[in-house]
Protein backbone atom coordinates (compact mmCIF):
# COMPACT_ATOMS: atom_id res chain seq x y z
CA UNK A 1 0.00 0.00 0.00
CA UNK A 2 2.99 2.36 1.11
CA UNK A 3 4.35 1.99 -2.31
CA UNK A 4 1.59 2.36 -4.36
CA UNK A 5 1.34 5.39 -2.61
CA UNK A 6 4.85 6.50 -3.32
CA UNK A 7 4.77 5.14 -6.71
CA UNK A 8 1.13 7.18 -7.35
CA UNK A 9 3.05 9.93 -5.65
CA UNK A 10 6.47 9.98 -7.95
CA UNK A 11 4.64 9.60 -10.91
CA UNK A 12 2.00 12.38 -10.52
CA UNK A 13 5.25 14.72 -9.43
CA UNK A 14 7.12 14.08 -12.36
CA UNK A 15 4.53 14.41 -15.21
CA UNK A 16 3.25 18.01 -13.38
CA UNK A 17 6.87 19.20 -12.89
CA UNK A 18 7.44 17.96 -16.58
CA UNK A 19 4.48 19.89 -17.74
CA UNK A 20 4.96 23.12 -16.24
CA UNK A 21 8.76 22.98 -17.07
CA UNK A 22 8.36 21.87 -20.93
CA UNK A 23 8.51 25.39 -22.43
CA UNK A 24 11.96 25.55 -20.94
CA UNK A 25 13.33 22.60 -21.91
CA UNK A 26 11.83 23.26 -25.92
CA UNK A 27 13.16 26.77 -25.83
CA UNK A 28 16.63 26.24 -23.92
CA UNK A 29 20.08 27.23 -25.33
CA UNK A 30 20.42 27.54 -28.91
CA UNK A 31 17.02 26.79 -29.53
CA UNK A 32 14.92 30.50 -29.54
CA UNK A 33 11.23 30.50 -29.04
CA UNK A 34 9.34 31.33 -32.39
CA UNK A 35 8.12 34.53 -31.95
CA UNK A 36 4.39 33.50 -32.44
CA UNK A 37 4.94 31.89 -29.32
CA UNK A 38 6.33 34.62 -27.68
CA UNK A 39 3.91 36.91 -28.62
CA UNK A 40 1.58 34.56 -27.40
CA UNK A 41 2.76 34.54 -24.03
CA UNK A 42 2.69 38.32 -24.06
CA UNK A 43 -0.97 38.43 -24.72
CA UNK A 44 -1.64 35.37 -22.70
CA UNK A 45 -2.12 36.93 -19.13
CA UNK A 46 -4.88 38.82 -19.90
CA UNK A 47 -6.82 36.14 -21.57
CA UNK A 48 -6.18 33.18 -18.80
CA UNK A 49 -6.99 35.71 -15.73
CA UNK A 50 -10.67 35.73 -17.68
CA UNK A 51 -10.63 32.09 -18.05
CA UNK A 52 -9.45 31.55 -14.30
CA UNK A 53 -12.15 34.61 -13.42
CA UNK A 54 -14.88 32.37 -15.17
CA UNK A 55 -13.36 29.08 -13.52
CA UNK A 56 -14.01 31.27 -10.05
CA UNK A 57 -18.03 31.95 -11.23
CA UNK A 58 -18.41 28.54 -12.25
CA UNK A 59 -21.64 28.16 -10.21
CA UNK A 60 -23.08 29.59 -13.26
CA UNK A 61 -23.54 26.09 -14.78
CA UNK A 62 -23.67 24.06 -11.30
CA UNK A 63 -25.75 25.83 -9.40
CA UNK A 64 -27.13 29.08 -11.22
CA UNK A 65 -29.51 30.75 -8.48
CA UNK A 66 -27.47 29.63 -5.29
CA UNK A 67 -23.49 30.58 -5.76
CA UNK A 68 -24.25 31.85 -9.44
CA UNK A 69 -25.64 34.71 -9.77
CA UNK A 70 -24.46 36.05 -6.29
CA UNK A 71 -20.69 35.52 -7.47
CA UNK A 72 -20.83 37.41 -10.13
CA UNK A 73 -23.14 40.14 -8.72
CA UNK A 74 -20.18 40.20 -5.67
CA UNK A 75 -17.08 39.82 -8.33
CA UNK A 76 -18.48 42.98 -10.46
CA UNK A 77 -18.64 44.67 -6.94
CA UNK A 78 -15.15 43.83 -6.20
CA UNK A 79 -14.22 45.07 -9.65
CA UNK A 80 -15.85 48.35 -9.74
CA UNK A 81 -14.64 49.35 -5.83
CA UNK A 82 -11.33 48.35 -6.53
CA UNK A 83 -11.50 50.64 -9.74
CA UNK A 84 -12.97 53.23 -7.84
CA UNK A 85 -10.32 52.98 -4.94
CA UNK A 86 -7.12 51.05 -6.30
CA UNK A 87 -6.63 49.32 -3.03
CA UNK A 88 -4.43 46.62 -3.54
CA UNK A 89 -5.91 44.95 -0.14
CA UNK A 90 -9.23 44.88 -0.87
CA UNK A 91 -9.13 41.10 -1.82
CA UNK A 92 -8.28 40.42 1.90
CA UNK A 93 -10.85 42.75 3.20
CA UNK A 94 -13.51 41.76 1.12
CA UNK A 95 -13.27 38.12 1.68
CA UNK A 96 -12.96 38.93 5.75
CA UNK A 97 -16.44 40.90 5.13
CA UNK A 98 -17.71 37.59 3.48
CA UNK A 99 -16.70 35.21 6.04
CA UNK A 100 -17.88 36.87 9.16
CA UNK A 101 -21.89 36.55 7.44
CA UNK A 102 -22.42 32.60 7.33
CA UNK A 103 -20.93 32.50 10.77
CA UNK A 104 -23.46 35.48 12.40
CA UNK A 105 -26.20 33.57 10.06
CA UNK A 106 -25.80 30.07 10.93
CA UNK A 107 -25.86 30.74 14.45
CA UNK A 108 -24.06 27.51 15.20
CA UNK A 109 -20.27 27.09 15.54
CA UNK A 110 -19.52 23.65 15.19
CA UNK A 111 -18.51 24.12 11.88
CA UNK A 112 -18.15 22.57 8.69
CA UNK A 113 -20.64 19.80 8.58
CA UNK A 114 -23.66 22.21 9.27
CA UNK A 115 -23.44 24.56 6.53
CA UNK A 116 -25.25 28.08 6.24
CA UNK A 117 -27.58 29.03 4.18
CA UNK A 118 -26.22 31.02 1.49
CA UNK A 119 -25.09 33.98 2.70
CA UNK A 120 -24.41 36.15 -0.87
CA UNK A 121 -27.41 39.12 -0.45
CA UNK A 122 -26.04 40.28 2.85
CA UNK A 123 -22.72 40.04 1.64
CA UNK A 124 -23.12 42.08 -1.13
CA UNK A 125 -25.12 44.82 1.12
CA UNK A 126 -22.03 44.73 3.35
CA UNK A 127 -19.43 45.03 0.08
CA UNK A 128 -21.75 48.40 -0.30
CA UNK A 129 -21.09 49.60 2.56
CA UNK A 130 -17.54 48.36 2.63
CA UNK A 131 -17.18 51.20 -0.22
CA UNK A 132 -19.51 54.09 0.87
CA UNK B 1 14.90 47.86 -2.71
CA UNK B 2 16.52 45.95 0.20
CA UNK B 3 15.96 42.47 1.21
CA UNK B 4 13.64 43.71 3.88
CA UNK B 5 11.46 45.81 1.24
CA UNK B 6 11.46 42.79 -0.84
CA UNK B 7 10.18 39.89 1.60
CA UNK B 8 7.75 43.09 3.01
CA UNK B 9 6.41 43.58 -0.20
CA UNK B 10 6.07 39.64 -1.51
CA UNK B 11 4.07 39.21 1.88
CA UNK B 12 1.58 41.94 1.21
CA UNK B 13 1.31 40.30 -1.81
CA UNK B 14 0.79 37.14 -0.65
CA UNK B 15 -2.16 37.93 1.82
CA UNK B 16 -4.93 37.46 -0.46
CA UNK B 17 -3.45 34.08 -1.02
CA UNK B 18 -3.14 33.34 2.72
CA UNK B 19 -6.35 33.27 3.21
CA UNK B 20 -6.94 31.12 0.21
CA UNK B 21 -4.41 28.37 0.83
CA UNK B 22 -4.43 27.97 4.41
CA UNK B 23 -8.23 26.99 4.14
CA UNK B 24 -8.08 25.04 0.91
CA UNK B 25 -5.03 23.30 2.25
CA UNK B 26 -7.16 22.34 5.71
CA UNK B 27 -9.83 21.18 3.25
CA UNK B 28 -7.01 18.65 0.97
CA UNK B 29 -5.73 17.74 4.63
CA UNK B 30 -9.55 16.59 5.98
CA UNK B 31 -10.22 15.29 2.64
CA UNK B 32 -6.96 13.12 2.85
CA UNK B 33 -7.50 12.28 6.32
CA UNK B 34 -10.81 11.31 5.52
CA UNK B 35 -9.50 9.14 2.86
CA UNK B 36 -7.02 7.61 5.66
CA UNK B 37 -4.04 9.20 4.36
CA UNK B 38 -2.32 11.07 7.21
CA UNK B 39 -0.72 14.40 7.82
CA UNK B 40 2.53 13.23 6.40
CA UNK B 41 0.78 12.22 2.99
CA UNK B 42 -0.69 15.16 2.74
CA UNK B 43 2.25 17.19 3.45
CA UNK B 44 4.55 15.17 1.03
CA UNK B 45 2.11 15.24 -1.91
CA UNK B 46 1.69 19.52 -1.10
CA UNK B 47 5.73 19.69 -1.26
CA UNK B 48 6.35 17.32 -4.44
CA UNK B 49 3.00 17.55 -6.73
CA UNK B 50 1.43 21.12 -5.06
CA UNK B 51 -1.46 21.77 -7.77
CA UNK B 52 -4.46 22.70 -6.10
CA UNK B 53 -7.86 20.67 -8.02
CA UNK B 54 -5.63 17.58 -9.34
CA UNK B 55 -4.39 16.83 -5.73
CA UNK B 56 -7.98 16.60 -4.57
CA UNK B 57 -8.74 14.65 -7.62
CA UNK B 58 -5.56 12.65 -6.59
CA UNK B 59 -7.10 11.80 -3.29
CA UNK B 60 -9.98 10.07 -4.77
CA UNK B 61 -8.20 8.56 -7.08
CA UNK B 62 -5.88 7.00 -4.26
CA UNK B 63 -8.41 5.83 -1.81
CA UNK B 64 -10.54 3.89 -4.64
CA UNK B 65 -7.06 2.26 -5.59
CA UNK B 66 -6.96 3.32 -9.44
CA UNK B 67 -4.24 2.04 -11.49
CA UNK B 68 -1.06 3.87 -11.82
CA UNK B 69 -1.98 4.55 -15.30
CA UNK B 70 -5.07 6.24 -14.87
CA UNK B 71 -3.59 8.72 -12.04
CA UNK B 72 -1.01 8.96 -14.62
CA UNK B 73 -3.26 10.02 -17.34
CA UNK B 74 -5.52 11.90 -15.03
CA UNK B 75 -2.42 14.37 -14.14
CA UNK B 76 -1.52 14.95 -17.67
CA UNK B 77 -4.75 15.99 -18.81
CA UNK B 78 -5.36 18.01 -15.34
CA UNK B 79 -2.42 19.98 -15.40
CA UNK B 80 -1.87 20.87 -19.11
CA UNK B 81 -3.12 24.21 -18.35
CA UNK B 82 0.34 24.60 -16.26
CA UNK B 83 2.37 24.33 -20.03
CA UNK B 84 0.48 27.55 -21.06
CA UNK B 85 1.47 29.35 -17.52
CA UNK B 86 5.06 28.70 -18.10
CA UNK B 87 4.85 30.64 -21.78
CA UNK B 88 4.37 34.25 -19.86
CA UNK B 89 7.60 33.55 -17.77
CA UNK B 90 9.97 31.76 -19.74
CA UNK B 91 12.45 35.27 -19.78
CA UNK B 92 12.14 36.09 -15.97
CA UNK B 93 12.60 32.91 -14.61
CA UNK B 94 15.71 32.17 -17.53
CA UNK B 95 17.27 34.95 -15.51
CA UNK B 96 16.36 33.67 -11.93
CA UNK B 97 19.46 31.31 -11.88
CA UNK B 98 19.35 28.87 -9.26
CA UNK B 99 16.11 29.99 -8.43
CA UNK B 100 14.63 28.69 -12.08
CA UNK B 101 14.06 25.13 -11.14
CA UNK B 102 11.50 25.90 -8.09
CA UNK B 103 10.25 28.68 -10.06
CA UNK B 104 8.86 26.31 -12.35
CA UNK B 105 7.56 24.00 -9.78
CA UNK B 106 5.59 26.69 -7.65
CA UNK B 107 3.75 28.31 -10.68
CA UNK B 108 0.15 27.24 -9.75
CA UNK B 109 -3.16 29.35 -10.97
CA UNK B 110 -2.62 31.77 -8.20
CA UNK B 111 1.21 32.52 -8.03
CA UNK B 112 0.68 33.14 -11.81
CA UNK B 113 -1.81 35.52 -11.30
CA UNK B 114 0.09 37.24 -8.36
CA UNK B 115 3.21 36.91 -10.43
CA UNK B 116 1.42 38.64 -13.30
CA UNK B 117 0.13 41.61 -11.29
CA UNK B 118 3.68 42.88 -9.52
CA UNK B 119 4.51 46.58 -10.81
CA UNK B 120 7.57 46.72 -10.17
CA UNK B 121 10.97 47.05 -12.67
CA UNK B 122 11.78 44.02 -13.61
CA UNK B 123 14.99 42.93 -11.69
CA UNK B 124 13.29 43.53 -8.64
CA UNK B 125 10.09 42.29 -9.72
CA UNK B 126 12.02 39.02 -10.25
CA UNK B 127 13.60 39.35 -6.60
CA UNK B 128 9.96 39.52 -5.33
CA UNK B 129 8.86 36.76 -6.99
CA UNK B 130 11.10 33.84 -5.68
CA UNK B 131 9.92 34.77 -1.92
CA UNK B 132 6.57 34.84 -3.07
CA UNK B 133 6.67 31.45 -4.17
CA UNK B 134 8.29 30.31 -1.28
CA UNK B 135 5.76 31.68 0.93
CA UNK B 136 2.76 30.83 -0.97
CA UNK B 137 3.84 26.79 -0.74
CA UNK B 138 4.29 27.52 2.66
CA UNK B 139 0.83 28.23 3.25
CA UNK B 140 -0.50 25.76 1.20
CA UNK B 141 1.67 23.18 3.16
CA UNK B 142 0.71 24.22 6.24
CA UNK B 143 -3.25 24.46 5.46
CA UNK B 144 -2.82 20.44 4.21
CA UNK B 145 -0.85 19.55 7.48
CA UNK B 146 -3.22 21.50 9.56
CA UNK B 147 -6.12 19.66 8.15
CA UNK B 148 -4.79 16.22 8.93
CA UNK B 149 -3.53 16.88 12.40
CA UNK B 150 -6.63 19.33 13.45
CA UNK B 151 -9.37 19.56 10.99
CA UNK B 152 -12.05 18.03 12.85
CA UNK B 153 -11.59 20.78 15.65
CA UNK B 154 -12.21 24.11 13.54
CA UNK B 155 -14.62 26.39 15.32
CA UNK B 156 -16.31 27.82 12.89
CA UNK B 157 -17.74 27.64 9.24
CA UNK B 158 -15.33 27.95 6.54
CA UNK B 159 -18.04 28.84 4.00
CA UNK B 160 -17.46 31.86 1.47
CA UNK B 161 -13.31 31.68 2.04
CA UNK B 162 -13.45 30.80 -1.67
CA UNK B 163 -14.27 34.19 -2.51
CA UNK B 164 -11.17 35.47 -1.78
CA UNK B 165 -9.64 33.94 -4.90
CA UNK B 166 -12.63 35.02 -7.13
CA UNK B 167 -11.87 39.07 -5.57
CA UNK B 168 -8.16 38.27 -6.09
CA UNK B 169 -8.50 37.34 -10.07
CA UNK B 170 -10.94 40.20 -10.14
CA UNK B 171 -8.57 42.76 -9.12
CA UNK B 172 -5.68 41.12 -11.14
CA UNK B 173 -8.28 40.93 -14.09
CA UNK B 174 -9.04 44.92 -13.97
CA UNK B 175 -5.08 46.04 -13.53
CA UNK B 176 -4.45 43.60 -16.92
CA UNK B 177 -7.33 45.78 -18.51
CA UNK B 178 -6.08 49.18 -17.70
CA UNK B 179 -2.69 48.11 -18.62
CA UNK B 180 -3.61 46.27 -22.17
CA UNK B 181 -3.21 48.11 -25.20
CA UNK B 182 -5.87 46.03 -26.69
CA UNK B 183 -8.82 44.57 -24.76
CA UNK B 184 -9.38 41.78 -27.40
CA UNK B 185 -7.29 39.03 -25.42
CA UNK B 186 -9.12 39.49 -21.87
CA UNK B 187 -12.46 39.51 -23.81
CA UNK B 188 -11.48 36.24 -25.59
CA UNK B 189 -10.69 34.61 -22.55
CA UNK B 190 -14.02 35.39 -20.77
CA UNK B 191 -16.21 35.17 -24.03
CA UNK B 192 -14.07 31.18 -25.05
CA UNK B 193 -13.78 29.95 -21.35
CA UNK B 194 -17.76 30.88 -20.78
CA UNK B 195 -18.59 29.05 -23.79
CA UNK B 196 -16.19 26.27 -23.38
CA UNK B 197 -18.02 26.03 -19.29
CA UNK B 198 -21.61 25.64 -21.42
CA UNK B 199 -20.29 22.99 -23.74
CA UNK B 200 -17.61 20.76 -21.38
CA UNK B 201 -19.30 21.61 -17.97
CA UNK B 202 -17.47 22.76 -15.19
CA UNK B 203 -14.80 20.09 -14.22
CA UNK B 204 -13.22 19.81 -17.50
CA UNK B 205 -13.28 22.90 -19.32
CA UNK B 206 -10.38 24.61 -18.70
CA UNK B 207 -8.18 22.67 -20.74
CA UNK B 208 -10.29 23.33 -24.11
CA UNK B 209 -10.45 27.14 -23.12
CA UNK B 210 -7.10 27.32 -22.90
CA UNK B 211 -6.40 26.00 -26.09
CA UNK B 212 -8.92 27.35 -27.83
CA UNK B 213 -8.15 30.93 -26.46
CA UNK B 214 -4.66 29.85 -27.64
CA UNK B 215 -5.62 29.57 -31.24
CA UNK B 216 -7.50 32.36 -31.28
CA UNK B 217 -4.52 34.91 -30.09
CA UNK B 218 -2.20 33.24 -31.83
CA UNK B 219 -4.32 33.86 -35.04
CA UNK B 220 -4.85 36.96 -33.86
CA UNK B 221 -1.12 38.29 -33.83
CA UNK B 222 -1.08 37.33 -37.15
CA UNK B 223 -3.66 39.64 -38.29
CA UNK B 224 -2.26 42.60 -36.57
CA UNK B 225 1.15 41.98 -37.47
CA UNK B 226 3.46 41.18 -34.81
CA UNK B 227 0.86 41.67 -32.57
CA UNK B 228 2.37 43.87 -29.17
Amino acid sequence: MTRYILLAVLISAVITYALRGMVFVLFSGDRKMPGWLERLGNVLPAAIMGVLLVYCLKGIKTDFLGTGIPGIIAAILTGIAYKWKHNTSAPTAYTITHMRIPIKWSGNRSGRKARPRSPRPEVISEIITDIL
Amino acid sequence: METRDIIKTAFIKSLPILCSYIFLGMAYGILMEEAGLHWYYSLLISLVVYTGAFQFVLTTLLSGGASLITIAITAFFMNSRQFFYSLSFVKDFNKMGRAKPYMIHSLTDETYAVNNSLDLPDEERRKVMLPLAIMCQCYWCIGAMLGGLVGQLIPFSTEGIDFCMTALFTVIFVDQWEKAKSHVPAIVGLVVSLVCLFIFGAQYFLLPSLIIVSTILVIYNGSVGGGK
